[in-house]
């Protein structure tokens, strides 16, 4: 378990723990215990959800921390199997233009190739731009690859039917970003869908 | 090549006294080609320049015209009008198979596997003679004409016995030549007639002459053999690389490049990357010469009483050192280079190398990229501005090249479910089983072992009907060049392949690919794996390409690689000598290549399903 999920086990946990206390207060109600121990459990519940409230909380923030690190991002391929793709790394790599070569756009679930790991994807725009924040409200074709299990096919834009990346915005290094149309292939040629796609991309 | 003329004057002097062209008619080549699918009694090819086109061309024309006798006597026989077989047509029929073996053992003895194809038919051809003439001997009406035959045969013997005389001096003066042609003029003439005798009278007749055929037989093959080698050692001499030479010259080549930017070579000034190219087209030359030198020892051992002898065995140890030696070596030449070149220069020189160092690197199938790439990389860090250029083209196109190699693999992996592996199909079609003929054992089911254990067109008869109009698969296709559209799927366990490149059809998909990585045609691309890529999809290069197979010709696997041309380099990948097959039957060994019409092909970094025809 990585960093991100560690804190994601924590908030499902703390959640499924204050939802049995409450159980509990109910069940003594409804088979009539005395008023000091309904109190007794009323107020040790209360003592819990505050505590559970505090852990909820700490987590909730240690995850915005977590997305500041290595971002996230959420696909969906419409009406097909393989739903929603979520990853839980998202990093944006800005290249500026070059002699004639004109900027690109990155966005991948990876930080480095050899360090892939699935759900993975991979996003390369050539934009017009010589920084980050002159992108920001701009949508560009972009070419996208989607690999949701490791042995399992894999998503992909054809050339001539690149997907529509709009760059929503970029601040405190973090580029967001999402799909405004567009469609995707699979390499087995079974079917194509509309993509949708959110992404919350860090800076290496 | 003016010191090779005494030398194939020599040769052809000594293969004429041994008496190679005894034969008969020699007539204008006809037009030959491989056995085929469509023409299984096409001959195989020849590798040899002399004699053996004309010995080819007597065999071509004796078995055909045996083949349109036997099919006559065959329709006759089925027609139940065997009286009608003319027995002296049928005695000649039998007589030109003789004729056709002795044409199929000069052959042999010349290492050509045409020899083998003609022996199984002279085999075949005598053997249908013979069945007929039994045919006709069990028809009560035939008898007399069968006596008539069997009369004419002791008279034709009795009257030759008279040259018996001439013949004996012959020996003694030990003109060999003269006194084979003598021989077999008389028991051809005898032989007619013969086939319609009883085994003693036959025993009887020939008698006479076995001493004296013996003698001759017996000289000729000890005159043969050593002809025979001494025209191979005179052929591989004259074919064999300088490979010392070549390893010089681009050594020459990196001490001049560490002072100046150019070297002159073949009456040319060079700079570093014409060198590579210069290089990397010698060393396709020589690789070409390297393989047919190796396929002349193959045949060379045939006529020895080993497999494989120790010059093959040197010969292939000397290419694997040099082609050790050549990649690095052009490393140091590139290396030298870029020591000497300023940083202000460095970024042209590297953008000059890139095409010449991706263009050699996809010649040796990738197998240098590791080699040269450090060279490379020396290259760019001697300037500042051009490192960080590379480094940031690097980062926006390497891993795009590995999405997209991964599509176009996954792609053709979803497709090529419905197509088969060409070896198992091949091997499938093509093994022995039961009483069917074939180039493959049953087992294993590979096709790295073929050979011919029967006439060609009986074995391509069999087997062809089960591989034409299959789907299949085949890889490594390396695109021929040129004018050509032709794709050549390189040489594996004696299968190649060649189909048309949809390089029209590809246009527009290299050309995304070119968008992609922002190649146009003032920035070309600024990295190795890039170049690589852009180049390699132009030139219409495929991993693997499935189709239907339309057409199956069968070579001499000694004659495929003795005579392959230069423009056919890439069947072999830089640097490598197809494998040897260590046995005495080098003749017997086969090589097959299917013809294939692409329904889909996968380059390395795209893949395109072609519209149905």
């Amino acid at each position: 378990m990585n960093g991100s999920e560690t804190l994601l086990f924590e908030i499902l946990m703390t959640t499924y723990l204050c939802r049995s206390f409450a159980l509990i207060g109910l069940v003594i109600a409804a088979t009539g215990c005395s008023d000091k121990v309904v109190e007794q459990v009323q107020q040790t519940a209360t003592q819990v959800k505050e505590s559970v409230t505090n852990s909820v909380d700490s987590a909730q923030t240690g995850v915005k921390e977590q997305l500041k690190m290595v971002g996230s991002s959420e696909m969906t391929m419409d009406g097909t199997a393989a739903g929603a793709v979520k990853t839980p790394s998202c990093y944006a790599v800005f290249t500026p233009a070059t002699g004639e070569r004109g900027s690109v756009l990155l966005l991948q679930s990876y930080r480095a190739a050899e360090k892939e790991a699935f759900p993975s994807f991979y996003v390369h725009a050539l934009v017009t731009g010589a920084s980050l924040a002159e992108l920001v409200g701009q949508t560009v074709p972009a070419q996208m690859f989607v690999k949701p299990t490791a042995d399992g096919p894999t998503w992909y834009t054809t050339p001539a039917a690149a997907v529509q990346l709009k760059i929503t915005a970029f601040e405190n290094q973090q580029v967001t970003a999402e799909i405004v149309g567009g469609t995707l292939a699979r390499t087995d040629g079974s079917t194509t869908t509309n993509a949708t796609g959110k992404f919350v991309a860090v800076l290496p | 090549m003016n010191a090779s003329l005494p030398q194939v004057t020599f040769m052809r002097t000594t293969l004429q006294r041994c008496g190679w062209l005894l034969l008969l008619v020699v007539s204008a080549s006809s037009a030959l080609a491989n056995p085929s699918d469509k023409q299984p009694q096409a001959a195989l090819d020849v590798h040899g320049q002399q004699f053996s086109p004309e010995l080819l061309d007597v065999a071509q024309k004796l078995a055909d015209k045996n083949r349109t006798a036997l099919e006559k006597f065959d329709g006759l026989v089925k027609a139940n009008k065997a009286l009608k077989i003319d027995g002296v047509e049928l005695g000649t029929a039998y007589v030109n198979s003789l004729r056709l073996r002795r044409a199929a053992d000069q052959l042999i003895m010349l290492g050509e596997p045409a020899g083998v194809d003609f022996g199984f038919r002279a085999g075949e051809q005598s053997q249908a003679a013979q069945r007929y003439v039994l045919t006709l001997k069990a028809v009560p009406q035939a008898a007399q004409g069968v006596g008539l035959m069997r009369s004419k045969a002791s008279q034709v013997a009795q009257l030759r016995q008279k040259q018996l005389p001439k013949l004996q001096k012959l020996i003694e003066r030990q003109d060999w030549d003269t006194a084979e042609r003598e021989l077999h003029e008389v028991l051809d003439e005898i032989e007619v007639f013969a086939i319609f005798m009883q085994a003693d009278e036959r025993v009887s007749i020939f008698a006479p002459w076995q001493d004296a055929s013996r003698a001759i037989a017996l000289a000729l093959e000890t005159n043969r053999k050593a002809a025979a080698l001494k025209a191979f050692d005179d052929r591989i001499a004259a074919t064999k690389p300088d490979l010392a030479k070549l390893l010089a010259d681009v050594s020459a080549a990196a001490s001049s490049l560490k002072k100046a930017d150019k070297h002159a070579i073949a009456d040319k000034m060079l700079t570093g990357p014409e060198l590579v190219a210069h290089f990397d087209a010698a060393w396709q030359k020589a690789q070409v010469a390297a393989i047919k030198t190796l396929a002349l020892e193959w045949a060379r051992s045939t006529r020895t009483d080993t497999a494989p002898t120790a010059s093959w065995t040197q010969w292939r140890a000397d290419y694997d050192k040099f082609a050790a030696s050549f990649g690095p070596a052009l490393k140091a030449l590139i290396s030298a280079d870029a020591a000497r070149v300023s940083a202000a220069d460095a970024p042209a020189l590297y953008q000059a190398y890139l095409p010449a160092v991706a263009d050699l690197v996809d010649h040796s199938a990738g197998a240098l990229a590791s080699t040269l790439q450090p060279a490379l990389d020396e290259l760019v860090a001697k300037s500042p501005e051009l490192t960080a250029n590379v480094k940031a083209y690097r980062a926006i196109t390497d891993d795009l090249l590995r999405w997209r190699e991964r599509i176009a693999a996954e792609q053709a992996q979803a497709i090529a479910k419905d197509f088969h592996a060409a070896e198992a199909k091949t091997h499938a079609a093509f093994q022995r089983s039961g009483d069917s003929t074939g180039f493959f054992e049953a087992e294993p089911m590979k096709t790295a072992k073929a050979r011919l254990t029967e006439t060609a067109a009986k074995t391509l008869l069999t087997g062809s009907p089960k591989l034409v109009g299959q789907k299949i698969v085949i890889a490594d296709v390396c695109a021929l060049g040129g004018a050509s559209q032709a794709g050549i799927a390189r040489f594996h366990d004696r299968l190649y392949a060649r189909t048309t490149l949809p390089t029209a059809a590809l246009t527009e998909e290299v050309a995304a690919l070119e968008t992609q990585l922002m190649v146009t045609p003032v920035q070309p691309p600024l990295s190795l794996l890039a170049t690589r890529a852009v180049r390699g999809a132009r030139r219409g290069d495929l991993v693997q390409c499935g189709g239907a197979v339309s057409g199956i010709f069968l070579e001499g696997h000694v004659t495929r690689f003795a005579t392959l041309p230069d423009a056919a380099a890439t069947l072999v990948a830089l640097g490598q000598l197809p494998a040897d097959y260590v046995e005495r039957d080098q003749l017997e060994q086969v090589a097959l290549r299917l013809d294939v019409q692409p329904s889909w092909v996968q380059q390395r970094y795209l893949f395109f399903k072609l519209p149905a025809p």
